[in-house]
């Protein structure tokens, strides 16, 4: 319908103000929701486009794996693939930030640092799946499931406790094409070592990559801190 | 539905008073419709269960107009707030292309373009399909369409 009519139809159509609106709203008491039915109902929130990556995400590494016979390049192929997952969950948990629904999210029940830990619990969840499915998935690259996750995990963490710190560093809403740049970056940097330096996967440098995960572990859990509680101090600001 | 209760409230303040014409009746089945609404439902059920606040809004209207055997009160026809809109004469002409709907088509305009529910969720409040109603709204736009540049609206 063309625009001056449905605006001339919005317009014509305007009641008398509501006299007890406000003692209404305040007097009844509305039966609200649990907190395990909020928790699911973020799974709604977030876009399809991220469960859309994860499917992708698993029949590439299904289909990969088929066709690569080298267990290293298997785990490289892999390890190449999960910076640009834990991009779209990072992208996902701050979209919030990028179209300004911080105001609205407020008005919630529950707090915005408590949303957005419901997000990162459904997230986090999905993405602990996504891990272990990999990791059954190059199985057959002869390293074992212990040395898999470590050669798998350590990219991941990298690149989601990269972007977390750029994020909580810098405020614009374009940095997320800077995290997009830096998992690019890591995806990259994966591919280059271990084509040209396929030496690291040795038995030998395993003490390295362990060193690296449990690092990386600790950082980005204290990252996930600092951003939820970055959250709240937004929020007693904007009070 | 949306978290925004008072938002709703207007909205299906609205919608009664435009079918009964009387702004305390209009308020008092506007309270009713919520107070039944959520006997049966939680209100942070998001999506799907706008249609059937509107049904039962609908319904409460049905009562009202059986009980009160239709008394109409004259300063409420206008149907304008209290405030004068700035161009009364298109208003007039708007609300007179309307009526001259049927009872559906009327619905379906207040539905769509006052309070603004979705294509889905007027679907659902009628209990017809969305084809259906995207069709109604192509018939209601050809229909105003027709009786407007009558009344020199398009100018």
């Amino acid at each position: 319908m063309d625009k001056k009519l449905t605006l001339a139809l919005k317009q014509s159509f305007s009641p008398p103000p509501t006299q007890q609106r406000e003692e209404f709203i305040n007097y009844i008491s509305y039966p609200t929701a649990k907190f395990s039915e909020v928790l699911i109902s973020q799974i709604g929130y977030i876009r399809k486009r991220v469960w859309l990556i994860f499917a992708l995400s698993a029949c590439f590494t299904f289909f990969y794996t088929k066709f690569v016979e080298t267990p290293k390049n298997i785990v490289m192929g892999v390890s190449a693939v999960l910076p640009f997952l834990s991009l779209c969950i990072i992208a996902e948990i701050f979209k919030s930030r990028t179209y300004n629904m911080e105001e609205t999210e407020f008005a919630c029940k529950y707090s915005f640092p408590k949303i957005i830990l419901m997000r990162l619990s459904v997230l986090g969840t999905a993405s602990f799946v996504m891990l272990i499915l990999f990791v059954i998935i190059i199985g057959k690259s002869d390293f074992g499931i212990f040395r898999n996750t470590i050669y798998i995990g350590v990219p991941y963490l990298c690149s989601s406790y990269l972007s977390l710190l750029i994020i909580s560093k810098f405020h614009s809403k374009e940095i997320i094409y800077v995290c997009t740049a830096v998992s690019g970056a890591v995806s990259g940097f994966i591919i280059v070592i271990s084509s040209n330096y396929q030496i690291i996967y040795q038995v030998d440098f395993m003490f390295i990559w362990v060193i690296l995960f449990v690092t990386l572990i600790g950082l980005f859990f204290y990252r996930i801190n600092r951003v939820i509680k970055s959250q709240e101090e937004l929020q007693w600001n904007f009070v | 539905m949306s978290l925004d209760l008072k938002e709703q409230y207007e909205k299906v303040y609205s919608f009664c008073y435009f079918k009964i014409h009387n702004r305390e009746a209009a308020e008092d089945i506007t309270q009713e419709t919520f107070l039944k609404y959520f006997e049966t439902t939680k209100y942070l059920e998001k999506g799907k269960k706008l249609a059937f606040l509107y049904t039962i809004a609908r319904n409460c209207c049905c009562d009202y107009f059986r009980k009160s055997k239709q008394t109409v009160y004259i300063e409420d026809l206008s149907g304008f707030s209290e405030e004068i809109p700035d161009n009364l004469e298109t208003a007039i002409v708007v609300q007179n292309a309307v009526l001259k709907l049927n009872k559906e088509e009327q619905e379906i305009v207040l539905l769509r373009f006052v309070n603004e529910l979705g294509i889905g969720e007027i679907a659902e409040y009628l209990t017809i399909s969305r084809f259906k109603v995207y069709r109604k709204l192509n018939s209601i736009e050809k229909q105003l369409k027709t009786i407007l540049s009558k009344e020199d609206f398009y100018g």
